[in-house]
């Protein structure tokens, strides 16, 4: 069920009814844990079980923590069975088809992969990590605990929220303010979101995949385009979705970490990921370049770890090889702007406009990694918008138009015209519009959100 | 608003209950003025011998401007499916321009399209034809509709697909034909836009507009283009459509099988059904009715498919009769008339214009509605 069709709006209606009659409640709890089940089983009713599973697991792990002085084994059965479950479902082509690479001939078991896999067992992993260190107390509740890993907004596709944060909100959610505010605050951020989905990502996704399913037959300026195209499409995506996904909460008086804050704006490549998916830069921030040795150990050891962190961080987004030298690639970026802003000339000299444009261009290099069915696919388009001579690439004047006003609007918001674009009178225009578009033009294609397959 | 910060989003959007209410207050007035102003701002400028543009059949919006303006300008509108429409004759060649040149007069007009089954024809004069109201109203009855079950439900119980056009016009709540199986929201859709003419606005900005595309795909084949930049962008459609759809070529040429339709009974028959309540609604905004029965080609039935199609004609007539609707029943027309099963060319309209005149309750009720101020 997804946030841009009618049956989620009609749904969460009738559950938000109920959640406001029984917040107030014990009820209030089974409730929640109920919408967020039935949310989850109308994408796949079976894999429940596996969500059953990993809380139990991890619900257990940490039960045992608090009862033992011996709290690594507890620690290392919950991560071996995170891992293990989300290597087996999402990792096990993958391995078989590196394997059979190797000469084997091992047949390939087609495992389906759980919709939100890689999000909530992030989620839940987090969870024991910060009670094995003791930076976070033990959940007494089952029930909370399990409402903290399935919670139905951020259930399939983040953001990945830390346990300090939603775990209090669950505890108290009978005196979380739900007024009128929260309903015009959610409003307002679900309309943003359904407008990057439906009005824009979708939309542009048409560009993209035309090009991307078969770059062969393309010239090299409409894949350069496609590549434009697609950085906008995925940030739309997914950004739309986690906007959706926190409007929906700010209705129920939960408040969802921000995950998104104009990432084509941001100036270095650490500032990028303090921008893109912020929820799973700083996850793996904190459990795996931290834990690797973080910037601790000298310059060699700090850009091993950034390398590792990003290639793993590749690896979760997709089992393919494409994302890990996207993760590379990545990595590469951190490198160069880290040592250029070292140097006095490039921090002091070169216009922020110009650091922006460079990351921008070279993430939209990242992207063809992302994006490409395969490796040769990949080098194909690379070599294409590199040697292929300047065609017209067809791409519709509106829509570039309007990436464009978007793209200037964030500059905008980040500079000195904040006060204009945060003034009533812009504020209820741009709604207006956005709504006045999605009602005369929004096509019910009902695409599904790129991030959800992760 | 002061307080937005990042925490709260990433652009500065956000509305407090109050300006909500002004947004969708705004959102109100723009549902309410849209419609009228492109009304007024799009050119639909028919020619005489006007009919709905094969490509727009389902431009239900444009369908009920069509029809306010034919009901200005003509005493007899003319209701059915591509039999009426002309499917293989040029707009000035169907059956409502022969009978205004049999009556030496414009007195009729073709409000047909394409695949209106009985059930679709309900639901266009229920919701699309209240312009029409008041007006004589020739309502066409095509026999091929109840020619088997599958056609006159739309498909079997366990059909995949429905099978017949206008799934927009069909009722969605109460008595669906069997095949019939839209998502509920897809039913309240088409349910409240038949309601809210800002809805029909947009089906019709899609269809007349991106030919049925979303903007990026119709933008994807028309990168530079506005849109709306012609005020008359269905002229092209209608050019289109002055000519034939197809080849008016006879049956006997193109080498269909005698048929061995099973035909329905009548009480059995949806179509029917749909077609009586049809009559129903004309009546109640007191158009004044006549019936028009066929033609259907007799000559590609089986002996046995004959039988049960006369029979079935038989009941058809007391039907009408018993429910006082003043009817003609094409009769059987030359075989080198017909091109398919139900759809005849420009000189069997002629034919069936020259007999229909001929009838005397025909003609009456012609002389009492063209008469009428």
């Amino acid at each position: 069920m997804l946030f841009h069709t009618w049956p989620f709006v009609a749904s969460f209606l009738v559950f938000y009814v109920g959640y406001l009659a029984v917040r107030k409640t014990r009820l209030c709890d089974y409730w929640l844990l109920a919408g967020s089940y039935g949310f989850y089983a109308c994408w796949s009713p079976y894999f429940l079980l596996l969500i059953l599973f990993t809380t139990t697991v991890d619900y257990l792990a940490v039960a045992a923590m608090a009862r033992s002085a011996r709290k690594k084994p507890c620690l290392l059965v919950s991560i071996l069975c995170n891992l293990g479950v989300l290597g087996f479902f999402k990792y096990n082509g993958f391995a078989i088809q590196n394997l059979n690479a190797l000469g084997l001939a091992i047949p390939d078991p087609g495992v389906a992969l759980p919709v939100g896999i890689s999000f909530y067992t992030f989620r839940s992993l987090s969870y024991t990590i910060d009670c094995y260190r003791g930076q976070l107390a033990r959940e007494p509740s089952f029930i909370r605990y399990a409402i903290f890993v399935s919670f139905f907004p951020q259930l399939v596709a983040g953001p990945i929220e830390r346990a300090s944060h939603l775990l209090p909100q669950i505890r108290r959610a009978g005196q979380l303010p739900v007024n009128l505010q929260g309903v015009s605050d959610g409003l307002s951020i679900f309309v943003v979101g359904l407008f990057k989905k439906v009005a824009l990502a979708d939309a542009l996704a048409e560009y993209v995949d035309k090009f991307y399913d078969a770059p062969a037959a393309a010239d090299g300026s409409a894949l350069l385009m496609a590549t434009f195209a697609f950085a906008w499409q995925i940030y739309f995506d997914f950004s739309g979705y986690t906007d959706m996904a926190r409007g929906v909460s700010r209705m129920m008086g939960f408040d969802l970490m921000l995950n998104f804050n104009n990432p084509y704006l941001a100036t270095d490549f650490g500032d990028f990921w303090r921008r893109w998916h912020i929820s799973l830069s700083s996850w793996f921030k904190d459990y795996v370049y931290i834990p690797l040795g973080g910037n601790r150990a000298g310059a060699l050891s700090t850009y091993r770890n950034m390398a590792l962190t990003m290639v793993i961080s590749g690896l979760w987004h997709g089992a393919a090889w494409t994302f890990v030298i996207w993760g590379a690639v990545h990595a590469l970026g951190r490198f160069l702007t880290r040592e250029m802003e070292r140097t006095a000339f490039y921090r002091e000299r070169v216009p922020t406009l110009a650091k922006q444009v460079f990351v921008f261009v070279f993430v939209c290099f990242a992207w063809v990694f992302f994006r490409a069915a395969s490796w040769a696919d990949a080098m194909l388009i690379l070599r294409k918008i590199g040697t292929d001579g300047l065609t017209d690439p067809r791409f519709p004047i509106f829509f570039l138009a309007l990436v464009l006003l978007i793209w200037l609007y964030q500059f905008l918001f980040e500079w000195h015209f904040r006060r204009i674009l945060e003034s009533r009178a812009v504020n209820i225009a741009l709604t207006f519009l956005m709504l006045l578009y999605l009602m005369l033009f929004a096509t019910s294609t009902e695409q599904p959100f790129i991030y959800v397959k992760f | 608003m002061s307080d937005a910060s990042p925490v709260f989003s990433s652009n500065a959007v956000r509305l407090s209950w109050r300006d909500w209410r002004i947004t969708l207050g705004l959102v109100c007035v723009a549902m309410l003025t849209l419609p009228p102003l492109c009304r007024k701002w799009e050119k639909v400028e028919p020619p005489p011998s006007f009919r709905m543009p094969y490509g727009l059949m389902e431009d239900y919006w444009l369908y009920s401007r069509w029809a306010e303006h034919a009901a200005r300008r003509y005493p007899v509108v003319v209701i059915g499916d591509s039999f009426i429409w002309g499917e293989y004759a040029d707009a000035s060649d169907t059956l409502p321009q022969c009978l205004n040149r049999a009556v030496g007069k414009d007195c009729f007009t073709n409000l047909g399209l394409n695949g209106l089954h009985p059930a679709a024809a309900e639901g266009l004069v229920r919701y699309y034809g209240r312009r029409i109201a008041d007006k004589g109203a020739l309502v066409h009855f095509n026999p091929l509709w109840v020619q088997s079950p599958q056609l006159d439900r739309g498909g079997d119980a366990d059909s995949e697909k429905f099978l017949l056009q206008h799934p927009r016009l069909i009722p969605q709540f109460s008595v669906r034909p069997q095949a019939y199986r839209a998502e509920l929201t897809e039913r309240l859709g088409i349910a409240l836009s038949r309601e809210l003419p800002f809805l029909g606005l947009r089906n019709h900005l899609q269809i007349a507009y991106f030919d049925k595309l979303s903007p990026m795909e119709w933008a994807m084949k028309n990168p530079y283009r506005n849109p709306f930049a012609s005020r008359t962008a269905l002229a092209p459609s209608i050019r289109k459509s002055a000519r034939a759809h197809s080849e008016p070529q006879p049956w006997t040429e193109k080498g269909i099988p005698p048929q061995d339709y099973p035909w329905l009974k009548l009480e059995d028959s949806f179509q029917w059904a749909s077609f009586e309540r049809e009559i129903e609604v004309l009546r109640s905004r007191k158009n004044t009715v006549f019936v028009l029965l066929g033609p259907f080609n007799p000559h590609l039935l089986t002996p046995a498919s004959l039988g049960r199609y006369n029979a079935l004609r038989a009941q058809m007539e007391r039907a009408l009769a018993a429910a006082n609707v003043p009817f003609y029943l094409v009769p059987d027309l030359p075989s080198a008339l017909y091109t398919d099963a139900s759809h005849v060319a420009r000189d069997g309209y002629a034919e069936i214009a020259r007999l229909v005149l001929q009838d005397e309750s025909f003609r009456a009720w012609t002389s009492a509605v063209t008469s009428r101020k």
